[in-house]
């Protein structure tokens, strides 16, 4: 027997009993984060397939957890490392490294398809850099900038201070603005 | 990918917050995505999952049925089974997270390396030092601060720290950044001195590359049993520090270093706490971390300054109220039968309105009671303390619920203990509202009132102490930030005049302080009004300043709260005669 298999009428009896397996707080947390999550993943693996069962795998992890995982010192910072993680795997199960970059930048040609060409070249330029980010400036950048989050959420979703989420923000834009061929004065924000 | 960007034109700043702005993507792509379904979807999976290891099947290769569909009740929810741990151990983040908080902990608990750390050589600015307050961080949950500790050690050369940030980067399952450092920590010379610590097993990646948890189906528990081999404990070990210690880590921090984000500074609070942790003589350390140590042991001083104003200095005010209550006590438990006003007037030749006022409180603390007309006896509350019960505390409350009845405002009882405002006591109601702790109270000291009422009973070194561990952050236009400025305002107010907080806390809260002092600590007792109504608050500060006299007495007959060592022996040694006990207290 598989879930296909289920039969369609007894559906709302298997929603009623299940209602007992979720506890409301795990409903409220998946409620919230799940489509960060989906995006996140999506962009990492680079299809919406990929996204979904890795984000299903993710929350049931959660669930089979949950009471421990509502030990740790940050619940949010947990989960987010078992999202990481989890895709991490999926990665290697897939046999591929990352596809952020192509990711964004299709998902940026689809948008903006009045733009002009070099500014999309440019965006590519971008996405590559922001790849080769160390991991925390990794995230950091793609929940603020592609998936456009403000900085009291993404650091509530990675379990970091704004404080951190802010000085992450500075340090990858250093480093893209490096790497991207930029002039950086350091002092240049030291007025604010 | 890289080579691309390689030649790539200059980009301004500008330009590129512009392209950062534009790069979003995926805006829409879930927008309806259903997830009453993925939940449905989830709670399936575990529900079929907790049904397969009730029967002990272990069909691997199909998804069972749902509970509900094979006739099995699904057990309850949240009750862990040791296959759930073994799921959670089989996570790299997570065995990598127990593992940092197992080395955190030995390396926090060696008294060994305690020492090595405050070493007059190492202290403050050694790798040793900086490890040990990344564990210590660590273990107080900063995990940001811990990061940027053990990344200090790790440069001034700890393999230790590199092996740290290893696990500490791997525990957030960021994977390319541990193995960075776990490169580093094989390129580095091992540590000397440091205690026995858990070994890093080898095969702490495995779980990473090798197989998925979840996934349709997902793999048995069995499988797991061999990829957690090294720990089956499931959930987060309960490693705690000390109260103490994890304020004192904790305590100093810079909340916003545009680079760094949140940064804990290494004080010399830090090494008093490790010293006292690790039941380290600090006097014994070598002459600069001794240096550092007396710089930090502000506290006992502070103690010592404290007791030294109920001695030396002249009572507070409220002392003398208290005083001639006393008296009366005495003659009024003298007299088993009862007494009338004319002799207790004659024995404690008090003025016969001060004796109406001082009867007047006892009643209503039920210290004593009348029998007569003008007669008393020994009230209620006094034959209570004597045997040592804990009416005294409820006797307390009443007073204070008293006072806050009368100032028409909520009321504090306050202490300086170890170093810390902290507030005792407190009577609010629905229309005398306590203050919003919006920003610690400990933190708040120079904008308080009660911090203030406090403050004006330390020595000028207790409070420099004070300061230098409580920065004066202005919290309203009308905070008093500087020390001076501060001081002034404490020494040169009249004697006996509450000290204010004219919404220097909070804006439109107005509060008074008088100071009382019933034990070794300085103490004072507060009120609030949510209103910056001038008039209001200087009737209540006066109010609140003549019943001052009934809480110190209740706060003496209370005694047993901690950090007034001085009442409780007594109340013990006296426990036959109740009388006497109050007299010795002061």
């Amino acid at each position: 027997m598989s879930e296909g298999e289920l039969d369609p009428s007894g559906d709302r009896a298997v929603s009623s009993e299940l209602a007992g397996v979720l506890p409301v707080e795990f409903s409220a947390f998946h409620s919230q984060h799940h489509r960060a999550y989906l995006r996140y993943a999506h962009l990492q693996l680079g299809s919406r397939q990929d996204a979904e069962d890795v984000v299903d795998d993710v929350f049931t992890f959660l669930l089979k957890v949950w009471r421990q995982a509502l030990k740790e010192a940050s619940l949010h910072g947990f989960a987010w490392a078992v999202l990481r993680e989890h895709v991490a795997r999926r990665l290697v199960v897939l046999g591929r490294p990352g596809a952020m970059v192509e990711t964004a930048w299709f998902a940026a040609l689809r948008r903006a398809s009045r733009q002009r060409m070099e500014l999309l070249e440019c965006k590519l330029g971008l996405y590559a850099a922001i790849a080769c980010l160390p991991e925390r400036h990794y995230d950091v950048v793609l929940l603020n900038f592609l998936l456009g989050y403000d900085n009291g959420t993404v650091g509530r979703m990675m379990g970091i201070s704004p404080a951190t989420v802010r000085s992450h923000i500075r340090g990858a834009s250093r480093i893209l603005a490096q790497k991207l061929g930029t002039d950086w004065a350091p002092g240049e924000e030291k007025g604010q | 990918m890289s080579d691309m960007t390689a030649d790539r034109g200059a980009v301004t700043g500008e330009e590129l917050a512009t392209a950062l702005e534009q790069a979003r993507v995926l805006m829409e792509e879930y927008a309806g995505y259903d997830e009453d379904a993925a939940r449905r979807r989830i709670a399936r999976r575990i529900a079929a999952d907790r049904a397969r290891s009730a029967t002990g099947a272990t069909g691997r290769g199909g998804f069972p049925a749902p509970a509900s569909l094979t006739g099995r009740a699904p057990r309850p929810a949240l009750v862990a089974t040791p296959a759930d741990d073994l799921v959670l151990d089989a996570a790299c983040h997570v065995r990598a997270a127990r593992l940092l908080d197992d080395l955190a902990w030995s390396l926090a608990e060696s008294r060994s390396f305690a020492e090595l750390a405050l070493a007059a050589g190492n202290w403050p600015h050694g790798a040793e030092p900086a490890l040990l307050f990344g564990c210590l961080l660590h273990l107080a949950d900063r995990m940001e601060g811990a990061q940027f500790w053990f990344q200090y050690a790790a440069g001034a050369g700890s393999r230790t720290a590199a092996r740290l940030l290893h696990l500490h980067h791997l525990a957030r399952a960021e994977v390319r950044t541990a193995r960075h450092w776990k490169a580093l920590a094989e390129a580095l010379p091992p540590d000397e001195g440091l205690p026995h610590l858990p070994e890093i097993p080898e095969n702490l990646e495995e779980a990473l590359g090798a197989s998925v948890i979840w996934t349709s189906p997902p793999i048995t528990t069995q499988d797991l049993t061999a990829l957690t081999a090294v720990r089956g404990q499931g959930g987060r070990p309960p490693y705690r520090l000390p109260a103490r210690l994890r304020r004192a880590v904790t305590a100093r921090s810079w909340t916003e270093d545009p680079d760094l984000g949140e940064v804990f500074l290494l004080g010399p609070q830090v090494a008093v706490a490790v010293a006292q942790h690790a039941r380290l003589n600090l006097m014994h350390l070598t002459d600069e971390a001794d240096a550092w140590a007396v710089e930090a042991l502000g506290q006992p001083q502070v103690t010592r300054a404290a007791r030294g104003t109920c001695e030396g200095r002249p009572a507070p005010v409220a002392m003398e109220a208290v005083h001639r209550a006393l008296r009366v006590l005495e003659v009024v438990n003298r007299y088993s039968c009862g007494v009338n006003l004319a002799q207790i007037a004659r024995e404690t030749r008090l003025p016969q309105l001060a004796l109406s006022r001082v009867m007047e409180q006892l009643v209503r603390a039920n210290l004593a009671a009348p029998t007569g007309p003008g007669a008393y006896i020994a009230g209620r509350a006094l034959l209570l303390t004597g045997t040592g019960s804990g009416d005294g505390r409820g006797h307390l409350h009443e007073s204070l619920a008293w006072v806050r009845d009368a100032v028409g405002a909520a009321v504090y009882v306050a202490r300086y203990t170890d170093g810390e405002v902290c507030i005792t006591q407190f009577a609010d109601g629905p229309a005398t509202p306590l203050v919003d702790e919006w920003v610690d109270f400990r933190a708040a000291a120079h904008a308080s009132a009660v911090g203030k009422a406090l403050l004006a009973q330390l020595d000028p070194g207790g409070r420099k102490d004070h300061l230098s561990r409580h920065r004066a952050a202005r919290f309203t236009a009308h905070t008093v930030t500087r020390e001076e400025d501060l001081f002034r305002q404490l020494d040169t107010r009249r004697p006996g005049a509450p000290l204010l907080d004219l919404q220097e806390y909070a804006l439109g809260t107005v509060c008074a302080a008088v100071p009382i002092t019933s034990g070794p600590n300085a103490e004072c007792l507060a009120l609030s009004i949510p209103a910056p109504d001038p008039h209001r608050l200087a009737q209540a500060a006066r109010i609140l300043q003549s019943e001052a006299a009934a809480v110190l007495l209740a706060l003496i007959v209370a005694g047993s709260a901690p950090g007034t060592p001085r009442t409780a022996p007594q109340r013990q040694e006296g426990a036959g005669e109740p009388g006497s006990i109050l007299i010795t207290a002061t």
